[in-house]
């Protein structure tokens, strides 16, 4: 009995301040309601000057948003208290969860018009499709009625993918296009010198001159995890590059087609020469996980990896040693890879006023202002976006390295016409039906199948390209 | 372990020093097995020991290689953690597992109590019906689910999440049940009854004292169950009860390094759970070595 008493007591003197504890913290967290701590207005900022924003009482209401947890939502997460202080009577609800979780969330959502959701972040492969069925609220309007929130500084490449029947269904939050990274020391100590813009053949002779397995160096990162979002979109854009597409006009697949063939043969056999092992685990974290501990010689992806790498908390050895360089050519000079998380608004929302409200103020310069100031940094600062960030001076004294092939190749990059001959649909690194979530990852399922051995690459391409073929024909494309 | 050599009668030499050859190879398998025992069962905690340990470092300490188990601890992750809004998520799966776990007791009950005192007529088709609910994956059934969720004004609610767990662990807790009861001795159930109890009394004074640790057993699953549950949560529930294996996963990122903040949050997520565990311990050990989980 005695002995009972006493490990009850000792779990209660563990749990009590624990709970309490998480009580407490439970209490700072709901501050973020509406009425609550008012934070400091965000001071001296560096960026050309947007008007301070004024609180705004007379719009109400309460918005429940899906946001993918990416650092740059999660920074504005806890930015909700300045949301709160110019809207004080706006609740705000957030659920945040990794991509692949909150793309089936939304999805059923929006696609079932359950109404869980008034505001939500998708991609540009959504958008147009999803405003097609009447399912995003036109949100470009009063956004470019308002003159602070300088709608004309939005990349308009970036706008272009958003945009359905002369309509604006999205506002940009964060972009990116793609890039070539490297490591300097690596290329300097082989006595090579990287172009600022490679073509792949020369990204494979560097990969041949620096792969150095024994001393765990791989000469070429990639993706090659199997899904649309991952190693398709890699694919995709090397197809694009290569002069290939996945379709021709009447929707006949073309990955047999020469160019086609010719890059995902590239892909597959690049990464089995001079690709790290285990490599169709990889998705972009995994890649960047190797490139921060040394491994990766080259890789090419996402421009907005170029934020964490040279970042001495992210990578602390390796920060300064990274050279970049723009997205490797071939028959095109570029992939065309253009990426951005949009705020959406779904039509069936019920506090329309108060979703606008809060998609304009994460999407303002007056938010990039307030995270840089809150954060002391960069880091977490949505970029890619508005072309306003890359003049401010002190994103361009972290930036500098990078900030240029940035900006160019957003510009450069035209989804709207990505391949070197005309082709059905649009989007850089996918293919803008709504088929292609499924026909991305079964395809990238046999390229990876190739790349770990169990299928050769002819025996790949022509899986994937009668995947491809039966899609169209499913879908009624294919005459 | 030892007692076996002791305890018998020795009569003749020979015999003697074959029990006793018996008995130390007893020993050494015996000890054989503690040591293959503590092999696997450190191999199967090691997981979490190193969760755990994870949870304590810096990102890029997390990724490094080879894996360091001796570095500088830092409460960064607990602090980033936690400075979200860790009490919601917790508060709803608290709610969720207790009140789904005291509606599957108090519907398991009585029915695994029919089916092994008082079974009726086909018990066997029935027994097999409740089972045959888990037949099918949860992936096979979430479109319909969603509808009727939607339909029924249940998305997102604290009710769509009860009514869920407890259906999901309504069978399991009856099998449990059923097994536990079914161990009772008959002429223990003939003597109440001639004593005059019913069934009331019969349950709450004898039944459910003799059957306590297999009850404590079966909540405890249900309740395990319930707050683990991921895939429901995240489909039916994550805009508005959201779960702490909702909060857990919300660390993941496609963009950055988190396997050190992921492994403070289900540090967070599990340490509710491992501390039940440790409180019912001694039931649980009873309850799980009795009936049918054996």
């Amino acid at each position: 009995m005695s002995r009972r008493s006493f490990t009850i007591t000792a779990v209660l003197m563990v749990l009590v301040p624990l709970l309490t504890a998480i009580a407490g913290r439970g209490a700072l967290a709901q501050d973020a309601t509406p009425g609550a701590s008012p934070m400091a207005s965000p001071g001296a900022s560096p960026m050309a000057s947007p008007a301070a924003l004024e609180p705004d009482p007379s719009i109400s209401g309460t918005i429940d948003v899906g946001m993918v947890g990416n650092p740059q939502m999660v920074a504005l997460q806890g930015l909700l208290p300045e949301f709160n202080r110019l809207y004080p009577n706006v609740t705000v609800n957030m659920t945040v969860l990794p991509e692949n979780e909150i793309r089936q969330t939304i999805t059923q959502d929006i696609t079932n018009q359950s109404g869980q959701f008034d505001v939500v972040t998708i991609g540009p492969f959504e958008v147009p499709l999803w405003a097609e069925q009447g399912w995003l609220e036109e949100v470009g309007e009063e956004a470019a009625a308002d003159p602070n929130y300088a709608f004309d500084d939005i990349f308009p490449s970036m706008l272009a993918g958003l945009t359905y029947e002369e309509g604006v269904y999205a506002l940009p939050f964060y972009g990116e296009s793609g890039m070539t990274f490297y490591r300097k020391d690596l290329f300097e100590a082989a006595g090579l010198e990287m172009p600022e813009r490679p073509t792949w053949d020369q990204i494979a002779e560097f990969g041949a001159a620096l792969h150095d397995p024994d001393n765990g160096v791989y000469g070429v990162c990639l993706r090659g995890l199997p899904g649309w979002g991952e190693q398709a979109a890699i694919v995709t854009t090397m197809i694009n590059a290569f002069g290939g597409r996945w379709y021709d006009e009447d929707f006949n697949a073309q990955l047999e087609d020469e160019d086609s063939a010719a890059a995902i043969r590239f892909y597959v056999d690049t990464l089995r020469q001079y690709g790290p092992p285990g490599v169709e685990q990889n998705g972009f974290t995994e890649t960047e996980t190797l490139f921060v501990q040394g491994r990766c010689a080259q890789w090419y992806d996402a421009t907005s990896a170029a934020e964490l790498i040279t970042s001495p908390q992210e990578n602390p050895e390796y920060a300064d040693q990274v050279g970049f360089a723009f997205s490797p050519s071939k028959k095109l000079p570029t992939g065309n890879w253009l990426w951005s998380w949009n705020f959406a608004m779904a039509s069936n929302s019920d506090a329309k006023d108060a979703g606008t409200a809060f998609m304009k103020w994460a999407t303002s310069r007056n938010y990039i202002q307030t995270v840089v100031a809150e954060e002391g940094g960069w880091g977490r600062a949505p970029t890619g976006s508005r072309a306003s960030v890359y003049q401010d001076p002190s994103y361009l004294a972290i930036a500098s390295g990078f900030a240029d092939i940035v900006i160019d190749s957003i510009n450069e990059a035209n989804p709207n016409e990505p391949t070197e001959e005309p082709v059905p649909y649009t989007g850089g690194q996918f293919v803008r039906i709504p088929e292609f979530t499924s026909l991305g990852n079964d395809a990238s399922q046999e390229w990876a199948a190739a790349l770990v051995g169990d299928q050769s690459v002819d025996d790949a391409i022509s899986a994937a390209n009668e995947l491809a073929n039966q899609v169209a024909i499913d879908a009624g494309y294919q005459e | 372990m030892a007692v076996a050599t002791t305890a018998r009668p020795v009569v003749r030499q020979p015999a003697r020093f074959a029990i006793r050859r018996r008995g130390a190879n007893k020993e050494q398998a015996s000890a054989l097995w503690t040591v293959v025992a503590w092999g696997v069962g450190l191999l199967a905690f090691f997981p979490v020991l190193y969760m755990f340990l994870t949870a304590f470092k810096t990102e890029t300490a997390a990724v490094s290689l080879p894996p360091r188990l001796i570095f500088q601890p830092t409460l960064e992750q607990f602090r980033t953690v936690l400075s979200g809004d860790f009490l919601p998520f917790f508060r709803n799966s608290a709610i969720a597992s207790l009140v789904s776990t005291a509606l599957v007791m108090l519907l398991a009950v009585p029915a695994a109590y029919a089916l092994a005192l008082r079974p009726p007529k086909k018990w066997k088709d029935i027994l097999f019906f409740f089972i045959s609910t888990r037949f099918m994956p949860a992936a096979g059934v979430i479109v319909p689910l969603y509808i009727i969720f939607r339909e029924a004004g249940l998305l997102g609610t604290m009710r769509g999440l009860i009514i869920l767990y407890t259906a999901m662990n309504l069978p399991i807790a009856i099998w449990m049940l059923r097994s536990f009861f079914e161990e009772v001795p008959k002429d223990v159930l003939d003597a109440a009854e001639v004593d005059g109890a019913n069934v009331m009394r019969l349950m709450t004074e004898i039944l459910l004292p003799m059957i306590a640790p297999g009850i404590a057993a079966t909540i405890f699953i249900s309740i395990i169950f319930a707050w683990n549950e991921f895939f429901f949560a995240v489909s039916l529930a994550a805009a508005g009860t959201a779960t702490v294996p909702i909060f857990m996963v919300k660390f993941v990122t496609s963009e950055g390094l988190f396997w050190a903040k992921l492994a403070a949050s289900s540090t967070l997520a599990v340490l509710p759970i491992v501390l039940l565990g440790w409180v019912a311990q001694r039931q649980l050990v009873r309850g799980l070595s009795m009936g049918a989980v054996k």
